[in-house]
């Protein structure tokens, strides 16, 4: 592999990695305080791309379009806990689970029904996609913008949780939900921001990808959950850094695996992935960044 | 929080809660007044923490009342509880481990009404220190990294940046060593002495009622005895079943 290569395969691994995150991040948090792996959250990206699709139909300009649909999918999710998940607070995790999955095939069938099982092209402007070569490196827009957007994100993110009252509320309900609660912190606040911020990540992903992707249609989000999933388990289930770590692992390995084999092996590219993932749990169950701390009744 | 809740009392009336099927608590009747400090005491699975747990809101109870002043707490989830002035410190300190001591103190004062007015609440930490100096030296560590001994002071400083009316201390003995005991006990007596409502659930009969105004009795589920800590102290059925006496 030429240098110029590699340069550019490391910005595409950064790019893929960076949507990965954005995705294993909203997973994360909804599990460390719920014990809820949330799979329509991949549904949630699906309404962000679409609702982009729509706004820019109706003439809205891409930019301000993309800021409509973050908020649209922050009320889709915020609907979502409230219609599917709150009213089984303190339900077995299995029934939470088992309903995030109900929620996701509704939501996959209600959009095919609406929208169309036909894929659609996803409005990126030529001036965001086209790509631009930086000293002597041919580099989309597209990845500067995914890659961009995406530190800007995880940057404003690590400061609400860290420096902000409803971020260490957040910390705190994730370690032990009880004593949250014995010291005033309520609960369902903690969630619904939880829900909020997830799914305005999950918005920004639904929107990158659907410009890395160039296609969007109902069923496009249930690769990037299972990917930000896979990502979250290598991390370290329910740990935020650990979520971005394994999401990045993860686009490297993914964009090199294919650069790197034979054309013919490229096919199998995502049996790498779930060989990887296998060989993680092996190891290390509990993930790189996970705690061994047992669950706690 | 409502003045109106600035000098009440907790009362629990013929309160029976159950795990299941299972009653962990079966009728009892409880009061604290302000400025008391009253001690739970009884054997494991008395149902001394599950009463406790039932006033701040964690579990619900079958049957009976619990008022604090003129509210019905039975209705209220646990942070609105909080928000009347009653702050929990349970049993097995419970503080966050993977927070610095000082966001564990700074957690205590979510529900106060000044919790954005630095000047108090730097005044409440220094107050804190002034019981427990240990927690000023390990403020940016983890409450992890903590000794058993600083985690409890950490759980009893946590409930305190509350600024509770009615403070609930559930074990605050448990497994630590004598030493750390008398200085926790001692803390209780200052607490008390500064006017802070108690209502203390102690396996260590001795200590509790040494520190105590009154005190009740439990016994798989029941309030047995009740009355002046220092007459239960004296009597010999407590001495022979709690402290261990051989008279």
């Amino acid at each position: 592999m030429s240098s110029t290569e590699f340069v550019q395969q490391t910005v595409n691994a950064l790019s893929l990695g960076s949507i990965y995150a954005l995705v294993a991040v909203g997973l994360a948090m909804v599990f460390s305080i719920l014990r809820l792996i949330n799979f329509a959250h991949g549904e949630v990206l699906m309404l962000g791309a679409f609702a982009t699709y729509f706004y820019v139909d109706a003439g809205v300009p891409f930019v301000l379009a993309t800021v409509g649909a973050v908020a649209t999918t922050v009320a889709v999710g915020m609907a979502m806990e409230r219609i599917a998940y709150r009213p089984l607070r303190g339900a077995p995790d299995v029934a939470l689970l088992l309903t995030s999955l109900g929620v996701s095939i509704a939501v996959q069938n209600g959009a095919s029904l609406w929208f169309g099982a036909t894929p659609r092209a996803f409005p990126t402007p030529d001036l965001i996609s086209e790509a631009r070569v930086i000293a002597g490196v041919r580099i989309t827009g597209t990845n500067l913008m995914t890659i961009g957007i995406a530190l800007a994100v995880m940057a404003l993110l690590t400061y609400f949780v860290t420096r902000t009252s409803l971020g260490t509320q957040m910390r705190a309900a994730a370690e032990n939900l009880q004593a949250a609660q014995l010291m005033g912190i309520n609960t369902t606040t903690v969630i619904v921001t939880a829900f909020i911020v997830g799914s305005a990540l999950a918005g920004i992903a639904g929107v990158l990808w659907g410009a890395r992707v160039g296609r969007i249609e109902p069923l496009m989000g249930f690769i990037p959950v299972l990917k930000a999933f896979v990502a979250t388990v290598i991390g370290g289930f329910g740990s935020i850094p650990g979520a971005v770590l394994g999401a990045f692992a993860l686009g490297f390995g993914e964009i090199f695996l294919v650069a790197l084999l034979p054309d013919d092996l490229t096919s199998y590219r995502d049996a790498f992935v779930f060989g990887a993932l296998i060989l993680v749990l092996l190891v290390r169950p509990q993930g790189i960044l996970g705690s061994t701390e047992p669950e706690k009744i | 929080m409502t003045d109106a809740n600035a000098d009440a009392t907790l009362s629990l009336q013929n309160v029976e809660v159950a795990y299941g099927a299972i009653a962990a608590v079966k009728g009892i009747s409880i009061e604290v007044a302000p400025g008391e400090l009253v001690a739970l005491v009884g054997s494991n699975g008395a149902g001394k923490t599950t009463t406790l747990r039932t006033i701040s809101g964690l579990l619900r109870p079958r049957a009976g009342r619990i008022r604090y002043g003129e509210t019905d707490l039975i209705r209220l989830a646990p942070h609105r509880i909080v928000a009347h002035g009653i702050c929990h410190a349970p049993e097995g300190r419970q503080i966050f481990g993977t927070l610095t001591v000082r966001e564990n103190l700074m957690l205590g004062t979510v529900r106060r009404p000044d919790r954005r007015d630095a000047a108090a609440i730097g005044a409440d930490l220094d107050q804190v220190f002034s019981y427990f100096p240990v927690l000023r030296e390990r403020l940016g560590q983890t409450g992890g990294t903590l000794s058993g001994g600083e985690q409890q002071m950490l759980a009893i400083g946590r409930a305190l940046m509350a600024k509770p009316r009615l403070l609930l201390l559930d074990e605050p003995s448990l497994g630590l060593a004598p030493v750390l005991v008398d200085r926790i006990f001692a803390v209780i007596a200052q607490l008390k002495a500064a006017g802070t409502t108690i209502l203390l659930v102690e396996q260590n009969a001795r200590k509790a009622l040494q520190v105590a105004d009154r005190a009740y009795v439990l016994e798989t589920g029941r309030v047995v005895l009740t009355g002046p800590a220092a007459a239960l102290a004296a009597n010999p059925d407590v001495e022979r079943a709690y402290l261990g006496g051989v008279s």
